[in-house]
């Protein structure tokens, strides 16, 4: 699998404040990868450094191997990016919008971008302006598609769209991933969503990567304990959030339990759950001090 | 120095001290005659004087910084295509429209500065010669100078509002540095822009002058020769330095460079300069523009979010 999107070490300061820190990740060719992580996590900061728009701080990012030319058309032809604040021209016709993409671009696919438009109800001769948030919203994401790029860069696409239209555009980038084999990287608030669609999971949260890897291993691997009060160590296995209320205790777990006997109650928890958990985790490392590492501490049962 | 007093009064009516008719009412120039003539043709005169200016400011600078606050830049900045194409390609487009422009209004800016001039030496008493465009209140207004004006100010709008990245800030720097390269081409750029013609003031010695023919133009103002002949009164020293001998001398200082072999005189612009002047002039604004395009390429590849 080659890596279409590469970062080692990755940072972005903003004057004092750091937006995203020693951020190191891979993004294989024809996967789905989504980003989950709290307002101000990073998101949109890893996303832009990805496309070029910004500059980092320190580290290093690549795609398709390259390093980042952000005025080299070789770069820009195979990337579509989408920002958070979706900008369209207001005065434009929607049609006009096809016409910015056809022109502007190499590679535009002239038959997609309408039929995508037309599967919303969206006219093609009225004023950017006069459509709904929403609307506008699905006309920049259908310039996006047309343009065919092999690496999707999308900053929470479906962050203004209604249920119907956020579930043809999981179609449509599952559909454009089967036939053409496009990278899709997007960011989303909604982990429920990205569940059913995603690859792999990236949790960021405190400017910092969390956890990085496929949904299927994350299911695989984490574990949620229901448990009375009384908790001792075993060895292997790390505790990622811990939850009190009342007489039982909640842990999100990582690694292969031992047999905890029948106080404990052992579940498979859902990839919302997982995501809940570590960023709780950082939550509280952030409460604590400055969150620079992780607890590895280790639980068991009192018997 | 009557003689003198007398000598502006009676010369040319090109020049800025002259007497016109319009109407019933005489004027003591040529400027208060065009300007209070009716109000309109004052209000006419500045909206002439400010429109490259405006032409900047309301093309240029929102070329790139509206692009950056609204954000589109990272729309279309994230296509296939380069930003330094981009931003030719969109400027060019900008600069046609803005030179077709201004040269179609300069076609009836030429006609109703025509019609001034004309009616300003109908009215006069005296016969003149050549055009009196080139004083400084019609220079800017005629010729080919507008449309140089008109180009700088775009580009000066365009690369401040990539450099400053917000219109309004733009908008602002694009009026001031405006008027400052305008204030520095009148003050100290423009008289020097071809040779100067140097008539000598009208005194006992050389009363000559009075009879022959005065040039017509833009009188740049005062200054000072070595009298033909008389080179060795000078003593070795620099006209300048003899001068400022005198000034601080405390002595009369008309008499003391007269005893040095210096006459005192008019420098002029004469009026068969216009064109060297407008070409060079021109060309110095438009380099300027090339130069501040050369700085919004430099300025929108550097920009990062």
């Amino acid at each position: 699998m080659t890596a279409v999107l590469e970062t080692r070490g990755l940072g972005r300061r903003y004057g004092a404040k750091w937006g995203l820190r020693d951020c190191s990740l891979t993004v294989s060719e024809g996967s789905i990868t989504g980003l989950v992580g709290p307002n101000g996590a990073g998101k949109s900061t890893l996303l832009r450094l990805a496309a070029g728009l910004s500059r980092p701080s320190e580290g290093t990012v690549s795609v398709f191997g390259q390093p980042i030319d952000p005025n080299g058309t070789e770069h820009l032809g195979r990337i579509g990016y989408l920002d958070q604040h979706r900008p369209i021209y207001g005065s434009f016709r929607v049609r006009d919008m096809l016409t910015l993409g056809r022109k502007l671009n190499t590679e535009w696919d002239d038959a997609l971008a309408p039929q995508l438009l037309a599967e919303v109800g969206i006219p093609l001769n009225v004023r950017v302006h006069t459509l709904s948030i929403g609307q506008q919203a699905q006309v920049s994401l259908a310039v996006c598609l047309a343009k065919r790029p092999d690496l999707l860069l999308l900053d929470e696409p479906a962050g203004s769209l209604d249920p119907l239209a956020r579930q043809q555009l999981f179609q449509a980038l599952l559909g454009t991933v089967a036939e053409r084999g496009t990278t899709v990287f997007l960011s989303s608030h909604i982990v429920s969503e990205l569940e059913p669609v995603c690859d792999n999971l990236i949790i960021l949260a405190a400017s910092a990567v969390r956890l990085s890897e496929s949904t299927e291993d994350i299911v695989a691997t984490h574990k949620l304990i229901i448990g009375g009060p009384g908790i001792i160590s075993t060895p292997g296995v790390e505790v990622i959030s811990t939850k009190t209320s009342g007489r039982q205790t909640h842990l999100l777990v990582r690694g292969v339990l031992p047999n905890l006997g029948p106080d404990c109650e052992v579940l498979q928890p859902d990839l919302q759950e997982v995501v809940l958990g570590y960023l709780t985790q950082a939550g509280q490392q952030s409460a604590v001090s400055d969150g620079s590492s992780t607890d590895s501490a280790q639980i068991g049962v009192l018997p | 120095m009557v003689l003198v007093a007398h000598w502006y009064q009676d010369a040319s009516p090109a020049l800025a001290h002259s007497r016109c008719l319009l109407g019933s009412v005489r004027y003591q120039n040529l400027y208060d005659a065009v300007t209070s003539a009716t109000t309109q043709a004052t209000v006419i005169a500045a909206v002439l004087y400010a429109a490259p200016c405006l032409v900047g400011i309301i093309l240029g600078a929102p070329l790139v910084a509206a692009e950056i606050e609204r954000r589109t830049n990272r729309l279309v900045w994230t296509q296939s295509i380069s930003r330094s194409r981009w931003l030719i390609i969109k400027w060019a487009l900008v600069a046609v429209a803005v030179v077709a422009l201004v040269s179609v209004f300069q076609l009836v800016t030429q006609w109703w500065t025509g019609q001034v001039v004309m009616r300003g030496l109908e009215n006069s008493q005296i016969p003149t010669s050549g055009t009196n465009r080139i004083e400084r209140s019609m220079f800017g207004i005629t010729g080919v100078v507008p449309v140089a004006y008109s180009l700088f100010a775009l580009m000066l709008g365009t690369a401040l509002g990539a450099v400053l990245r917000r219109t309004a800030w733009a908008v602002l720097a694009t009026v001031a540095g405006y008027a400052a390269a305008a204030w520095v081409m009148l003050t100290w750029v423009r008289q020097h822009l071809a040779a100067t013609v140097f008539v000598p003031y009208p005194t006992s010695q050389n009363a000559q002058v009075l009879s022959s023919p005065r040039p017509v133009g833009w009188p740049v103002g005062f200054g000072y020769q070595v009298i033909p002949g008389k080179e060795h009164l000078l003593g070795g020293s620099s006209p300048g330095a003899v001068v400022s001998r005198c000034q601080t001398s405390g002595s009369d200082l008309y008499q003391c460079a007269t005893a040095h072999g210096l006459q005192f005189g008019q420098v002029y612009q004469p009026g068969s300069h216009y064109w060297a002047l407008q070409w060079s002039e021109a060309g110095i604004y438009v380099a300027a523009a090339i130069a501040l395009l050369g700085v919004t390429i430099w300025a929108v590849r550097r920009w990062r979010a």
